[in-house]
């Protein structure tokens, strides 16, 4: 199973090891609206969960992005490592 | 990345049904960094546009990734979001200097304000543009009014009638197989007006890339087919013929691929006999061995097998497809040709390499004329002229008179033999021992090997003398050896020897059994000349005179 983090680095093509909680469309060039969709599409089907429209609409940042897999029932503390 | 790093990429995705947007996104981004002079021959280029009056972004470089996978090289424009109708008439529009050979348009019925309308855009493209134009149909949905989406598909249909280069896209079937629930008008539609989910991408881009490879002129022409697990469940060789069972899902496809045209081959690892035997008798096949324009049942490696083919049928293996239900044997061809294309059984349905836009009458006898070419060569190849092919054995043949140690297997030879036996009389041991014994009988034995092994005694010819006429007694032989001209030797060595001893004329019967009709014209077939017939023996007579026989060249003989 990829982490978030490994699933993000691959969706926006960066470095996993520049991802932090904070990272966000500001700071990650490749994080336009349509990279964004692409990236729910791929997160949806690593975890096998479904964003509501408002789940993704709220999502300001990656920490965002872990506090919505959470409210799913995602444990996503071990994927990290 | 090298272009043979993204081809192996796109084919272990291809195999992927979970295989991500984000994959596909990262090809198409690594081939436009790949140097033009890296590209092999047989990837032909395409330049697709795509119109559309929702939000499609993705689509084009999911079709770039898959093109490489069909051999083609997908050069794309993305017309800008919901101008398909300026893009269409106006002649200097991005898509016109663009010059696309295949122009997909996907209009949503909210979007199209009348027939008209759609009557427009497609005028304007046909008017500015020399691409094939692949309209999506209309799908519909509880919002829409039935009767407008029919009105619509039905100005499409006219359309396609009246235009050469008009398609439709069963857009609407497809949607409705992808499952609509979870791929149109989700909350993609919300957040980026994506109608059509991104996930749906990657399936749809396999329907659309039948265009592009018809366009391209780089249809598939050769289906190679593996057998156990591929065409039926289980393994002949071990499940036997009641064990297995033909899978008519993928036979129906695949004899459907036939009847347009495509040329199926066998590459099994199977024994010859085992593999033929499920073709030509088990009633639940629906392939049959006069499908198959060449065949490879054997257990050298596929690899080699697909060179061989593709000699016979004169074929680059650019235009091959390669199905197979072992992960080793698809690795392995993959790694051999990156060009052909290989694909696990379940994908042989939804895979779009075998389109063609027009089927013709010499496309749907293609598959059927490849069978008849193979047939032919098959026919000059196994038929040598009867002797060439007896000369290949270096048959040598004893012939010499029964010692005592010969008596038993003599005795046997009388009293098993039943087919090439032209009198059938049985002898104990006893009773041929006597007559080898006796002045007036010759027993003579042939022996037989060749370069498959040695046969032993396969013959028996017993002789009595009696003044100037000779008796065959008894002449039979083993029906392993028959059909080499070994019997007509033996006779003929059989008359030399009775000629010797002063005979002018030599007598033979044929006594009809129920088994012996084989030999019923061997005396005839001699020279002998019919005597006396009756019920139960005819008799025959053969002198010397104005007779002469020559020994075939391709029997060593021996007389001791």
């Amino acid at each position: 199973m990829k982490t978030v983090e490994e699933i993000i680095a691959h969706v926006f093509q960066i470095d996993r090891s520049v991802i932090t909680d904070a990272s966000s469309p500001n700071d990650i060039e490749n994080w336009d609206s349509f990279n964004g969709l692409v990236l729910v599409t791929e997160l949806e089907k690593a975890f096998n969960v479904s964003f509501s429209l408002d789940e993704v609409v709220a999502v300001k940042n990656v920490g965002d992005i872990k506090k919505s897999l959470k409210n799913h029932g995602i444990n996503i503390s071990g994927t990290n490592s | 990345m090298k272009f043979a790093e993204i081809q192996k990429k796109t084919s272990d995705l291809y195999q992927d049904p979970k295989a991500s947007v984000a994959e596909y996104l990262s090809i198409a981004r690594a081939l436009g960094d790949v140097q033009a002079s890296d590209i092999p021959p047989y990837v032909r280029s395409l330049k697709a546009a795509f119109l559309a009056s929702y939000t499609i972004q993705g689509l084009p470089e999911i079709c770039i990734g898959r093109g490489v996978f069909h051999n083609v090289r997908v050069e794309t424009y993305l017309a800008p979001y919901n101008q398909f109708t300026q893009e269409a008439i106006n002649a200097k529009s991005g898509l016109a200097l663009f010059d696309p050979q295949i122009i997909y348009v996907a209009v949503d019925v909210p979007d199209v304000m009348d027939t008209n309308h759609l009557n427009t855009v497609a005028r304007g493209l046909l008017e500015h543009t020399r691409a094939k134009i692949i309209f999506f149909n209309f799908v519909s949905s509880s919002s829409i009014s039935g009767e407008r989406i029919e009105m619509l598909n039905t100005m499409l249909a006219d359309l396609e009638k009246k235009e050469d280069r008009i398609l439709i896209f069963d857009f609407a079937k497809f949607v409705d197989r992808i499952g609509a629930s979870d791929h149109w008008y989700t909350k993609y539609k919300d957040l980026g007006d994506l109608r059509l989910a991104p996930h749906a991408f990657v399936p749809l881009s396999e329907e659309l890339m039948k265009y592009a490879v018809a366009r391209a002129g780089n249809t598939k022409k050769c289906l190679v087919l593996d057998l156990d697990n591929t065409l039926w469940k289980g393994i002949i060789g071990e499940d036997g013929m009641t064990g297995i069972v033909p899978d008519h899902t993928i036979q129906e496809h695949i004899f459907a691929l036939y009847e347009k045209g495509v040329i199926l081959v066998v590459n099994s690892k199977n024994n010859d006999a085992d593999a033929r035997e499920v073709f030509e008798h088990h009633p639940d096949m629906i392939l049959k061995e006069h499908h198959i324009a060449a065949w490879r049942a054997n257990w050298q490696e596929k690899e080699r097998n697909i060179v061989e083919i593709a000699k016979e049928l004169d074929l680059g293996t650019d235009s091959f497809v390669f199905i197979d239900d072992s992960g080793f044997e698809q690795e392995r061809v993959k790694t051999t040709f990156p060009e052909i294309a290989v694909l696990s059984p379940e994908l042989l349905t939804d895979f779009s390499g075998f389109y063609s836009f027009k089927v013709t009458q010499e496309d749907m006898r293609r598959g059927a004329m490849y069978v008849e070419e193979r047939k032919r060569k098959e026919l000059q190849v196994s038929l040598p002229t009867e002797d060439e092919f007896l000369a290949t054995l270096g048959l040598s043949l004893i012939i010499r008179k029964a010692l005592e140690s010969d008596i038993a297997r003599a005795s046997q030879l009388t009293q098993k033999t039943n087919q090439f036996n032209v009198a059938t009389r049985r002898y104990t041991e006893d009773e041929i021992r006597s007559r080898a014994q006796a002045e007036n009988w010759s027993i003579w034995l042939a022996e037989a090997k060749d370069r498959f092994g040695d046969y032993g005694i396969i013959g028996i010819a017993m002789v009595e003398y009696a003044d100037n006429t000779t008796r065959i007694d008894n002449f039979l032989l083993s029906c392993r050896i028959l059909g080499r001209k070994v019997e007509e030797v033996f006779l003929h060595v059989v008359l030399d020897e009775a000629l010797k001893n002063g005979a002018s004329r030599v007598m033979g019967e044929f006594i009809p059994t129920a088994k012996n009709k084989l030999c019923e014209s061997f005396f005839a077939d001699n020279t002998f000349v019919l005597a006396s017939s009756g019920e139960k023996q005819f008799i025959y007579h053969w002198t010397a005179e104005g007779k002469s026989y020559t020994y075939p060249p391709f029997i060593q003989l021996t007389l001791v």
